[in-house]
This record gives C-alpha cells, sequence and structure tokens, in this order.
C-alpha cells in the first residue's frame, strides 16, 4: 500500500518548547489511523501542521512522495486534505449551509459578469441538503448553527470538512464530547466514509472507539513517536502502557 | 424580572421569525412613534418633516455604514467625528485652492488613508481597535484644529454645494447620496463573498481563519471603509452647511454607535445588517424631530434616547452564555 | 506630540464652550484669598467711564438705535395681546448666565404680550444640531416668530433661510446670520454693546494709572462679540498716547494662568492688564498677578458672581463693562411684537454697558442679574 502522507522528521518548536520532535511515519491510502497518546504528547499539533494550520519547524511532508509545502488552509485544501477541528471551530450564527461552504462561498452569475459575482444561497442551500442527507443527517441547512445541539453542530463540522470531497480527512477527539449514541454515530460515519476510499486521520483519547474503526494506531508522548501499531495486532493495555511506560522513559 | 421577561419575547420572536424578529420590531417601534407624533403634532406627517428627517439623518446613516461593517467584524472606531472633521476642512482647503473635485477626492483620500492607518495599526501591533482609534481620534482632530488654524472654512464653491448640498427636485442631494451608499453597501455585506467573510470574522474568528479567509485582511478592510465612510460623511457635512469648522460632530461616534446598536448589530461581531442600522439612525432621528416639534429641547431627546437604547438590547436575544447580543 | 493633540483638541471644544459659559461672567465660586484691605472709596467717576450712548455698530455699519425705540404704544398692547402669537426660543447652548436672564427675560415680557413660548432649544453649540432645530422648527405653522443667536453666522445660514422662507419673523440675539439684511430677512437685532464694554475696561485703566505698560490679553479664535471688545479697549489706550500695550493671546479660555503668568514673567515693569471677560480668562490672570510681585490693576468685561466676588473683595479686578441679558430680552420681544404686527423696526438695538466697579457693585448686580447679592459678595462689605 503507498503512503498517501509521509512526514519525514517533522519537529515543532514553540520558543523554548519542544512541542513536536523528529516524527516520521507514513500514513498509507485509504486506512483508518489513530493518533493517541497523553495530553500534550504533540497530537493537536501535528495534525495542525498537516492541515496547514501550523508550518513545522524543520521536517519534510510527502504527499504521494512529492515533496511539498502546506502553508495554509488552501494549500492542503488544494492537496484533498480537509480537517474537523476538537473545537469545531464554526460560525455559531451563520445558517448551516454558510458554514458547509465557510471560505468556499458558490458564486452565482452576477449583473457585472467576472467583477462583481454574488454569492449564491440557493445553491448553497441545495448542495448542503444534498451533503447532509448523504449523511444520513436531518438538519435545516437554512438555521443557524447555534440552534443546535452539540452533536448535531459537530456533524455540520464535518459535512463542512467533506464539502469539497476531499481524499484524506483528519479529525481531531470526534468523539469527546458526545454522548454514547452520537459517538457511534460519527464512528459509523467513519467507516463508511472509508468505504468509499476516504484516509482517515484521527485523534482520540477513548481507546475503544481507536479499537473499532482504526486500522493502525500511532503512539506519540512528548512530542515524539513511539511507535506504529497494527491494532490487530496489539491489546489495549499494551497501547496504555506504550502510551505511558515509554512516556516515562522519554522523561529522562 | 423585567430584563428576563423581555428578553425571552426576543427569544420566541427570534425562533418564530428568524433574523427578521428584530427589524420587525424596530420597524413597528418607529410606526408606532410616527402615529404618536402625528397625533401631538400636525406637522409632523408631512412630506415636508419627511425629507427633513431624512435629510437631518443623512450623515448618520453614511458613517453608520462604516461603522456597520467594522462592528460586524468585532472591531470598532470611534475615531469617526475626528477623521471626519480632518477629511471636511482638508476637502475645504482644497475645495477652495484648486476646485471642488479636487477637493472631494482629498476629503475621501483623508478618511481612508486614516481608515486604512487604522487598520493596519490594529493588525500589525495587534493593540485592540477600541485604544487605536481613540488615539487616531485625537490626532485627526487635533490636525483638524491645527491646519484650520481654528477658524470655519466657507466653501467658496457652487458646484460642490449643488453636487453635495442641493437638491433635485424637492429630493435633497443628501438623502440620494445616502440612499445609492445604503444600497451599495447592503447590498455588498448581503450578497458578495466578501461580506460573508466579515459575518465569519466577527462570528468566530478562528473559524474563519481555519476555513482559509484572511481575517487580517477583512479586519484591515473594514477600518478602511469606515475611514472612507468618514471621509464621505464630511463632504456630505460641508455640502448641508457650506462650511468647515474643526469642531464639527463632535461626539458624533456615540450617536452612530448607538443606531448600530439599536439596529441589531451586536457589539461582539458576527451579527447585525445595514437596513437595521439605517431603521436605527432613523429611530433617533424621528425621536428628535418629534420632540423638538412638542417643543422639548435637547435635555428630554437625550433622556429617550438613553431609554431607547437600553430597552433594544434589552428585548434582544441572548446567546449561549446568556449575553445580551 | 500625539497627547498634545489629543489635549488641545479636547480644550479647543471645551473653548469653544467655554466662551459661552465665560462671555456671562457665570456664577462659579470665586477663589482666592483677601486682597489687601478692601477699597471702599470710590475709584471711577462712573459718569465719565461709561460710553455715552452707543458706540458700537451694528452689521453692515448700521447705527444702533436705543432700545427705548422699541416701545410700543397702548393700541399696539391691546392688538398684541389679543392675537396670541406663539413664539420658540433657539439658543446656542444652556449652560450659562446668559441664556438663564435672556430666557428669563423673554419668557417674562412675552407672559405679558400675550404670546406663547412653544419652544425653547438648546443645541449644544453643535451646527449642525441648530440647523436641524431651525428647519424643524420651520415646519411648524402655528410658529409665528423665533428669537435665536446663531453657532456659526455661515454654517447656519441655509437653516436660517428656511425659517424665513416659512414665513416667520426671526429677531437675532448678538449676531446675525451671514448675509440676512434688514427688513426683508430679519426683524432685528438685539445686542450688548460690546465694543462699549472694552471701552469702559480701557476707560477705567486710564483713571487708574496716569501711563505705562498695560498687558492686553486677547482670544485669538475669531468670535465678533471678543473681537469687538479687544477693538474698543485697544482704542481707548492707543488714543491716549501714553500707554505702551503688550499683547498676549490665548486660544484656550481655560488655561490662561500660565500665559499670564508668562506675560508678567516679561514685563516686570507692567502696570496694568487687560482681559476680554472674566471668568476664566480675567481670574487666571489675577490669579497669576496675586502669585507674581506685581500688584497690578485689572479691568475686563461682565458682570457675574465671580467677577463680582472678585471686585469686592478687592482683588486686582478694579472694574468692568457689563452685558445686560436681562434687558436685552425684554427688548427682544419688543421688537418681536412690533415685527409680528407689520410695524417697523431698527435693524440694530444695542444695549448700553453700565460701567461696575466695587463703589456701585451692591446697586448693579441684583439689577443686571435679577437675584440678591449672594454671601460671597456681601460678605466683604460688613
Amino acid at each position: 500500500m503507498t503512503n498517501v502522507i509521509r512526514l519525514k522528521n517533522i519537529s515543532k518548536q514553540f520558543g523554548q518548547i519542544q512541542a513536536v520532535e523528529d516524527v516520521s511515519f507514513g500514513i498509507q491510502e485509504n486506512e483508518v489511523i489513530a493518533l493517541v497518546g497523553d495530553n500534550g504528547a504533540g497530537k493537536s499539533t501535528l495534525i495542525k501542521i498537516i492541515s496547514g494550520v501550523l508550518q513545522q519547524t524543520s521536517g519534510s511532508i510527502y504527499i504521494r512522495d512529492e515533496e511539498v509545502e502546506i502553508g495554509n488552509y488552501n494549500d492542503a485544501e488544494a492537496r484533498g486534505i480537509e480537517t474537523v477541528y476538537q473545537d469545531l471551530a464554526i460560525t455559531p450564527n451563520r445558517t448551516v449551509a454558510q458554514n458547509i461552504f465557510l471560505g468556499s462561498e458558490i458564486l452565482e452569475r452576477g449583473p457585472l459578469g467576472r467583477f462583481l459575482r454574488f454569492v449564491d444561497d440557493d445553491e448553497m442551500q441545495k448542495k448542503a441538503g444534498e451533503l447532509l442527507s448523504r449523511l444520513e443527517l436531518d438538519l435545516d441547512p437554512g438555521s443557524a448553527v447555534k440552534n443546535f445541539s452539540g452533536g448535531e453542530q459537530q456533524s455540520v463540522a464535518i459535512a463542512r470538512a467533506l464539502q469539497s470531497d476531499p481524499d484524506i480527512v483528519i479529525l481531531d477527539e470526534p468523539t469527546s464530547a458526545l454522548s454514547l449514541d452520537a459517538t457511534q454515530r460519527v464512528l459509523d460515519l467513519i467507516k463508511r466514509l472509508n468505504e468509499q476510499d476516504v484516509t482517515i486521520i484521527f485523534i482520540s483519547h477513548n481507546l475503544e472507539a481507536v479499537f473499532d474503526v482504526a486500522d493502525r494506531a500511532a503512539v506519540l508522548a512528548s512530542g515524539r513517536l513511539i511507535s506504529v501499531e497494527d491494532l490487530s495486532g496489539v491489546e489495549e493495555n499494551e497501547l496504555v502502557g506504550m502510551m505511558m511506560g515509554r512516556a516515562q522513559q522519554g522523561a529522562d | 424580572m423585567a430584563t428576563t421577561s423581555a428578553s425571552d419575547i426576543g427569544q420566541l420572536l427570534n425562533e418564530r421569525f428568524g433574523r427578521f424578529a428584530e427589524l420587525g420590531l424596530l420597524t413597528g417601534a418607529i410606526i408606532l412613534l410616527c402615529v404618536i407624533f402625528t397625533m401631538t403634532s400636525p406637522v409632523f406627517f408631512s412630506v415636508g418633516n419627511f425629507i427633513n428627517i431624512i435629510r437631518q439623518t443623512a450623515i448618520v446613516i453614511v458613517l453608520g455604514l462604516g461603522m456597520t461593517y467594522v462592528i460586524i467584524s468585532a472591531e470598532i472606531d470611534v475615531s469617526i467625528g475626528g477623521v471626519m472633521a480632518l477629511s471636511a476642512i482638508s476637502a475645504g482647503l482644497v475645495i477652495n485652492a484648486v476646485g471642488p473635485v479636487a477637493g472631494a477626492i482629498a476629503g475621501l483620500t483623508v478618511g481612508l488613508a486614516f481608515g486604512l492607518s487604522n487598520g493596519l495599526i490594529t493588525i500589525r501591533f495587534g493593540i485592540p481597535s477600541f485604544i487605536v482609534t481613540i488615539g487616531t481620534l485625537g490626532i485627526a482632530r487635533g490636525a483638524a484644529f491645527i491646519i484650520s488654524d481654528q477658524k470655519p472654512i466657507i466653501i467658496q464653491s457652487a458646484a460642490f454645494d449643488s453636487v453635495f448640498g442641493g437638491s433635485i427636485g424637492p429630493m435633497p442631494a443628501l438623502v440620494l447620496w445616502a440612499l445609492v451608499l445604503t444600497v451599495i453597501a447592503g447590498v455588498a455585506l448581503c450578497r458578495t463573498r466578501f461580506g460573508r467573510h466579515v459575518y465569519a470574522t466577527g462570528d468566530s474568528e478562528q473559524a474563519a481563519r481555519y476555513s482559509g479567509i484572511s481575517t487580517n485582511r477583512v479586519k484591515i478592510t473594514t477600518l478602511a471603509l469606515t475611514g472612507l465612510a468618514a471621509g464621505m460623511a464630511g463632504l456630505l457635512f460641508i455640502g448641508r452647511l457650506g462650511a468647515a469648522r474643526a469642531d464639527m460632530a463632535s461626539g458624533i461616534e456615540l450617536a452612530v454607535i448607538a443606531a448600530v446598536i439599536i439596529g441589531g448589530t451586536s457589539l461582539f461581531g458576527g451579527r447585525g445588517s445595514v437596513i437595521g442600522t439605517v431603521l436605527g439612525a432613523l429611530l433617533i432621528s424621528i425621536i428628535d424631530n418629534g420632540l423638538t416639534l412638542l417643543g422639548f429641547g435637547s435635555s428630554w431627546q437625550q433622556l429617550i434616547r438613553g431609554v431607547v437604547i437600553i430597552a433594544a438590547v434589552a428585548l434582544r436575544d441572548r446567546d449561549e452564555e446568556g449575553n445580551f447580543l | 506630540m500625539k497627547k498634545q493633540h489629543n489635549r488641545r483638541s479636547l480644550i479647543k471644544a471645551i473653548g469653544v464652550t467655554g466662551i459661552g459659559i465665560s462671555l456671562a461672567g457665570c456664577s462659579g465660586n470665586g477663589g482666592g484669598s483677601e486682597g489687601s484691605g478692601s477699597n471702599n472709596d470710590p475709584l471711577f467717576d462712573l459718569a465719565t467711564v461709561g460710553s455715552e450712548g452707543l458706540v458700537g455698530q451694528g452689521p453692515y455699519g448700521s447705527e444702533a438705535a436705543a432700545p427705548d425705540s422699541v416701545a410700543l404704544s397702548d393700541a399696539e398692547l391691546s392688538e398684541v395681546q389679543n392675537q396670541d402669537f406663539n413664539v420658540e426660543i433657539v439658543f446656542h447652548y444652556k449652560g450659562d448666565t446668559w441664556v438663564r436672564l435672556q430666557r428669563e427675560a423673554i419668557k417674562k415680557r412675552a407672559e405679558e404680550l400675550g404670546m406663547n413660548i412653544t419652544g425653547i432649544h438648546y443645541p449644544d453649540f453643535s451646527a449642525e444640531k441648530q440647523s436641524n432645530i431651525l428647519e424643524t422648527v420651520a415646519q411648524k405653522n402655528n410658529v409665528d416668530g423665533i428669537f435665536s443667536i446663531p453657532v456659526d453666522t455661515a454654517a447656519t445660514v441655509d437653516a436660517y433661510q428656511t425659517v424665513l422662507d416659512a414665513g416667520k419673523e426671526i429677531v437675532f440675539m448678538d449676531n446675525v446670520a451671514d448675509g440676512f439684511k434688514h427688513p426683508n430677512d430679519y426683524a432685528g437685532l438685539v445686542a450688548a454693546d460690546n465694543r462699549g464694554m472694552g471701552i469702559i475696561g480701557g476707560r477705567m485703566m486710564t483713571s487708574l494709572i496716569d501711563s505705562g505698560k498695560i498687558i492686553f490679553l486677547e482670544f485669538d479664535v475669531p468670535f465678533y462679540v471678543v473681537d469687538e471688545r479687544e477693538t474698543g479697549a485697544k482704542q481707548v489706550l492707543e488714543e491716549s498716547g501714553n500707554y505702551k500695550i503688550e499683547t498676549y493671546g490665548f486660544t484656550d479660555p481655560g488655561k490662561v494662568l500660565q500665559v499670564a503668568q508668562d506675560a508678567l514673567t516679561s514685563n516686570p515693569d507692567a502696570s496694568g492688564l487687560w482681559a476680554p471677560w472674566v471668568n476664566a480668562p480675567g481670574a487666571q490672570a489675577i490669579q497669576a498677578i496675586r502669585q507674581s510681585d506685581n500688584d497690578i490693576p485689572v479691568t475686563s468685561c461682565d458682570l457675574g458672581e465671580r467677577s463680582a466676588v472678585l471686585m469686592a473683595e478687592g482683588s486686582p479686578l478694579k472694574g468692568v463693562g457689563s452685558q445686560q441679558p436681562y434687558a436685552q430680552g425684554l427688548t427682544e420681544v419688543r421688537v418681536m411684537a412690533k415685527a409680528l404686527l407689520g410695524k417697523n423696526t431698527p435693524s440694530y438695538i444695542g444695549l448700553p454697558s453700565p460701567p461696575v466697579a466695587r463703589q456701585n457693585l451692591l446697586e448693579m448686580y441684583p439689577e443686571i442679574l435679577r437675584e440678591e447679592s449672594p454671601e460671597s459678595v456681601t460678605k466683604h462689605f460688613e
């Protein structure tokens, strides 16, 4: 299987703090890989580097064996990478449709042709509706996002990520704030997406969920990569041990 | 508690009618006031008086257009009075020395320059726009006094006077300008991508940034637009009064911000509309006009304006944290 | 640099308001300690110091008419009372003694003449607010005339024009809108004889000292009322030929102390000081004098509680030329009445400025300010 993303010696420093140190591993095409580790392990930082919000201090990123620079969101989107953040990053007073197309608003043919094009709300509403029903979500695309529950808002964030038809979807703690019911729905969604040939990277503390949907897990501790495990061949407690035991070793 | 039930009304209306609820309430208040004033003052309900009201509101409306953009993007600009004065003084001097067109360009350029500076300083140095614009207010106002030598500048261009202060038939030029600019500003905010980005930047800057929107550029632009609006307001002012005074429009920032807030824009950003601002400005003008017709002086006008501002916010929906918007 | 501009501009804004406050010599507690010995001897021959008749000219150089020239005959009186006219007052702003006295006078006389005051407006010294008010009042069909003092004679012209176009009579107080002509555009201007006020101050100074250097404080912001006073005072001093005038300008009426101190330091041989009004420029100059070694006399303009106390307690302030806002108001109503009846009115009526010094203070205070002399003044006469 090819590596759709390969990280080589990625390090990230914030002033004195070494958030990520010399991380190298590959993400295989069409797999579901989890990033696990204790707080402060560098998981969020790592995915922000991939999604373009942050830039690595040193190291390289390869996408399908081509070295790339991901300087901002647009670079990532152009490469087919979309991200759903832990705090969702949605605009509460805007509608579901507007959120789904945030930053990528569909323009209609305006009165002045190429010079002045208005936003096409009807088209966005329609497409949003289609996207939501494909995800089996029953939300009114014309309603403000703040009117929905936390779980529903997260669905909107996921829908936004899927709007550009990405190859790679990154999710940061997609289930931590959800009820059991909602958690199950998200996990089902991940599985469904994966069946449709989308590569999934997700961060989670919920090891049960990790074992449920992920193929592999990359274990991070104190900014370093401990190992990448094939989940069919490892037990949960072993994984925990790696997250913690090695962390103790890494500290000295 | 009174405020709780007031906000419950607001919430109820909001759920049933969406964002048109607030505007509906505002329009209703305006209609109610018109009815009351018509009953108490025979001349209130006349074409002449209505034209007066709109003409007297035109400058606040034009300033309000810029302010609406800025506040929706979660920034603020309190320098507009000073910038307006400096723009007007500059325009006046250039009109008298060179000509009306050069003067108009000079006025607008001053406004735009200050707006851009406000934006760049706020973004580059990370200083809150409130503080930056308090500073530029002083700079602009002081500069206005200095270059005008504390004397009023009387405009000596009939052409300028008729374009900005004249009339087409019964319709004052001021009203036409305000109308045209309102339509442009309103359509741009509502229907262009930039307008959407303004809303998004104010609603959740992080979300906007993560979605690839350059929120820095958005904020610099909205602050620049407000400066430009102040420049335009300066031109309209000297069109109306025929003279530029460095002490003009002092305190206008408060009136403009009040109009924007009454119109439904949230100081936290992310919510509001141009039409709301226009209605808010008209509400205040109607109150002033009606009270003046009745013989009530500025003290009553101030008092009632204060009550209206509080009422306008109290009847509003709260956000998730329980804050009034 | 930034801070200076900030303060200065704020001060300018306050300063313009400050003129209004100061010009009436408003009530404020007279500060300062007791002067060196209260002087009970009359300093001036008030008959000669006071200007004979009116000196200042109206706009366009028109001759001043006396207030009695608009007396109403009995027939006119009953006619006005029967007509039930409505009038409004549009001031420049609210906060001072001048406004209060004018308002009281107009109310009183209007009531006697059966006129209703349907509105009194205070535009906060803002030309645009005054324009708004004038335009709105112009709409009121039941209003027959307005009394008004323009905030800015150029910027408010269009607004006064709408009042005129609506067929209402305008009686101007103290100043006329630019370009307005009598009798077509306005019924009359009633103003204090500001030049006379300056002349009185100048003459008082010549009585006090025969010759020498006079520190002359001048207000640098162009304001017709003050300019007239400065012209009057300077005229007297220059005509006599015995005085050297050292002029010091100020733009902020509240920040004259520094200016006065500099003037006194630069002119240790000065013999006297003139200021265009007492509260606050004159009072601050007096403070500077008290701090210096040079105990020189001061003359100025405006009677109010502050100037009264300063004169009573024996401070350097020896005398002022006073306004008569109350008498002015009464006269304005008579002009309005005549105009509303369609009778001719003079274009400019000036009110003579009475000289006021310690010797006639207790008599003039109640007459000018329409209230009992306060404790702060009377205690110096016991």
